[in-house]
């Protein structure tokens, strides 16, 4: 059985030619612009990176000069406050959909689901308006409540399959304990439902973290700029000096903090797309 | 379960309450709008001037708008060719017994959980630069001096290469659910078909095709709402050439643009923005329906 496996194991051989030139690409990339992030200009022109030995000065130019830091900061704010606040309002919402027996729960459960196929365009230019009447724009606080309110109905309806998975005797038991119906929410149900929060935080935090079209409508002046679009104008501005070793160090430090997330928590983000997308 | 309706309206009525104004009112306002002339983003509805469907007719006259439409039914066709090849080329190799299935799954996927800035600057600024680039090195290595010369970012390639790019970044998001796809399939089946002597070829078009169907009708339609929508790599790949504008590109740039110099001689008229959301809107809706009906639901149960 054992040799038959490693037969049918060495005619699979075809099938490896893809993988690794997808993994020799992928390497080539990685690899030269992060050794583009240290070179100067003069040694990328010329096809010797790093020939003139490694520059820090590529990054700390960026943070000193370019205020990459402000940047960096607006979007772990808009990315960590958008990631709490979606979870505040769609956990309840999936809560009572999931679990709790109530007339027009299914038209309830269909406005969240409707609202996942429509196109951000067809809703931006009423919204701008709304914010420019409520004197909004111009703040964090604007982008913030776009990221939460848009983000909504994708956490209901991925959060809905999660809590109605839950035995419903835990609410039972917490009842016979005289616990309120929010207080067991709060401290039996919540808890339990955490690796669900946790893999709808994480997509939050990718979709947040590179979101670019909310961004440049409404968080596009230098004090409430995400750093994907600070990205694009440093580049602009590089490109126009010539600055190249710049412009790739620019990249990694836009590019870092989601690969460190994504090197630590691939699975449970490629278990989430499966799960969710195959039912339809 | 049962619950006092007070604690139900309590827990449901936040995300309701942005439903209701986040998504259905600007929805409806938007169609609305796209009725009248509108001056600015802040007119009161009592400057609107009703003038029926003509934002439509002057769209269909613009030679910039169906210029983008152009460019999207090609993105649509051409990007969906490449991306659902490759998408299919690794969910296939990637379910049919190769070690490291989870490493391979998570490199594939990688680009696609990377800032469409950073892939765009990084393959117009290293990838296709004509001096230092990756292409024009290879191909002047391997003494092709004919294509290590070709400009990848001009006029006349920026389109294609924008696809390209834009494709690379999209493959492991469809090569995942196809993949899940073929995860369900029982197995006795193509062990069956090994044993009658079939070829991997046989077992993929009369196995795999057939049964993924469904999944195959999803992933289609979910690649028509990310292509009819294509707004982000106009703006990062393409930094504003014609070539490579969509029709929500084209939005963007007449209502938010700003001033953008292609635009000035046009008037500003909000209403027209509108009409190019609703017409995006009923194109995806359309071209959904046709695939449903192109593909209608498996009777086949397994």
């Amino acid at each position: 059985m054992r040799s038959e496996q490693s037969k049918i194991r060495k005619r699979l051989w075809p099938a490896y030619i893809p993988l690794y030139a997808w993994l020799i690409f992928s390497i080539i990339l990685f690899g030269w612009v992060i050794l583009a992030s240290l070179s100067t200009t003069r040694d990328i022109f010329t096809n010797s990176l790093l020939g003139s030995g490694a520059h820090f000065s590529n990054y700390i130019d960026l943070f000193k000069n370019q205020g990459m830091g402000r940047y960096f900061l607006n979007s772990v704010i808009y990315t960590v406050a958008s990631c709490i606040g979606i979870v505040v309002v769609a956990a309840p919402a999936a809560y009572i959909l999931g679990r709790v027996q109530f007339k027009g729960r299914s038209l309830v459960s269909m406005m969240f689901v409707s609202a996942l196929a429509i196109p951000g365009i067809l809703i931006t230019i009423p919204l701008f308006s709304l914010f420019v009447e409520l004197k909004l724009t111009g703040s964090i606080l604007t982008l913030i409540l776009i990221y939460i309110c848009t983000n909504v109905p994708f956490g209901v309806f991925f959060m809905t399959g999660f809590f109605s998975s839950i035995p419903k005797e835990f609410e039972e038991s917490s009842a016979m304990d005289g616990c309120g119906p929010i207080k067991s929410f709060i401290q039996i149900i919540l808890p339990i439902a955490q690796p669900g929060l946790i893999t709808l935080s994480i997509f939050n935090f990718l979709g947040v973290w590179n979101e670019y079209f909310y961004a440049l409508i409404f968080a596009n002046d230098p004090g409430t700029r995400t750093l994907a679009l600070s990205l694009q104008s440093i580049v602009y501005g590089f490109a126009n000096t010539g600055n190249y070793g710049g412009i790739f160090a620019a990249c990694m430090v836009v590019f870092l903090p989601s690969f460190i997330v994504y090197l630590f928590v691939s699975k449970k983000i490629i278990a989430g797309i499966t799960v969710g997308s195959v039912k339809g | 379960m049962r619950m006092q309706k007070s604690i139900i309206a309590l827990f449901l009525l936040p995300a309701v309450i942005i439903y209701l104004v986040i998504f259905l009112y600007p929805t409806l306002r938007t169609l609305a709008m796209s009725f009248y002339d509108i001056p600015s983003l802040s007119s009161k509805v009592a400057e609107w001037k009703f003038v029926g469907l003509l934002n439509y007719e002057d769209l269909m006259h613009s030679s910039y708008f169906t210029g983008s439409v152009k460019n999207v039914l090609g993105i649509w066709a051409i990007g969906g060719v490449l991306i659902f090849a490759f998408a299919f080329l690794f969910a296939v190799i990637l379910t049919s017994g190769v070690r490291g299935k989870n490493f391979w799954r998570s490199l594939i996927f990688l680009p696609n959980t990377v800032s469409a800035v950073v892939l765009s600057v990084v393959w117009l600024q290293y990838i296709f630069n004509s001096s230092y680039g990756l292409l024009t090195t290879v191909f002047n290595r391997l003494g092709l001096t004919a294509l290590a010369n070709i400009q990848w970012t001009d006029n006349e390639h920026i389109y294609f290469s924008m696809i390209i790019a834009f494709s690379f970044g999209s493959i492991g998001y469809f090569m995942l659910i196809l993949n899940a796809g073929i995860d369900r399939i029982p197995t006795d089946y193509y062990e069956a078909a090994t044993l009658e002597g079939a070829s991997v070829g046989t077992k993929f078009f009369k196995i795999t095709l057939p049964l993924l169907r469904d999944v195959f009708r999803t992933t289609l339609v979910l690649w028509t709402i990310t292509a009819f929508n294509f707004f982000v790599w106009s703006a990062t790949f393409g930094l504003d050439d014609p070539h490579t504008v969509t029709p929500a590109f084209y939005m963007y740039q007449k209502v938010f643009g700003r001033g953008n110099s292609v635009y000035v001689e046009e008037v500003f008229n909000v209403g027209s923005g509108a009409s190019v959301g609703i017409l995006i809107t009923i194109a995806i809706l359309v071209v959904s329906a046709l695939i449903n009906r192109f593909f209608p639901k498996d009777r086949l149960e397994y």
